[in-house]
């Protein structure tokens, strides 16, 4: 098991899982800042 | 937008606070899942989605059925297939709670924020039901092991002192962020001691 738990295989696809995630929530942050952003720097008239 | 400097120094300070504190408790959990999981599982898990109480009781679960006598007995002697299983495990039974709530959390939320006239019974209910679901644990833990009963007391003694301080002290509300991790991390100092004594 400690062959398994300590592979650079298990590490790889954890790191890809992880920066799947970790793009996929920039991605949606990247709405909500701009509405966010929207009522802090109101147009002006 | 009508906010101060100081209002907002103040919601950046408490925003800072709010997302550094919960994650201690996360970091802490960490350590003790390594020593069962290996790091990069761990990492995995703790990082996406579960909690440490969920993970140590799928892995110990698994130990027990796969006849291993405990989590470290099983990271030495086990082989793959049966990390495979743990792996297994927790990945597919942690979905039962997404089939669970896709069909039915939208309605059961809805139906307990809409209740009127009933102002407590919804506190009492959600915290019965978490009292419960701890509540299993508690007899495991206090009847399995002299070791590990003595650590989940040493952990609940100082969860109770914290809270009560938080509680009773203003001065000391802060504490009340911390109780998790200073409890974990009072507990895993204490089984050295009572290593040594049992």
């Amino acid at each position: 098991m400690k062959e398994i738990i300590q592979s650079p295989l298990l590490l790889t696809l954890v790191s890809i899982g992880l920066i799947y995630i970790l793009g996929f929530s920039l991605v949606y942050l990247k709405k909500p800042t701009a509405a966010v952003w929207k009522w802090g720097l109101p147009k002006k008239n | 937008m009508g906010i101060t400097k100081e209002e907002l120094k103040k919601v950046i300070k408490s925003s800072v606070v709010f997302s550094i504190v919960p994650s201690l408790s996360i970091v802490v959990g960490l350590f003790a899942l390594i020593s069962v999981l290996g790091v990069v599982w761990s990492w995995w898990r703790l990082s996406v989605i579960g909690s440490l109480s969920y993970e140590s009781l799928i892995s110990s679960s698994v130990s027990t059925a796969l006849g291993f006598s405990s989590n470290a007995e099983m990271l030495a002697n086990a082989t793959g297939r049966e990390f495979g299983v743990v792996m297994i495990l927790m990945s597919i039974g942690m979905l039962s709670g997404f089939f669970i709530l896709i069909p039915f959390g939208k309605k059961l939320s809805m139906s307990v924020n809409k209740t009127e006239n009933s102002s407590t019974w919804k506190y009492v209910l959600s915290g019965t039901f978490m009292l419960c679901l701890f509540a299993v644990y508690v007899p495991v833990l206090l009847f399995g092991d002299t070791i590990q009963a003595a650590v989940m007391l040493t952990g609940l003694v100082i969860a109770v002192g914290l809270g009560i301080l938080a509680k009773k002290s203003p001065k000391l509300r802060w504490l009340g962020d911390f109780i998790m991790a200073f409890s974990m991390i009072g507990g895993m100092i204490s089984s050295i001691l009572w290593t040594s004594i049992f």
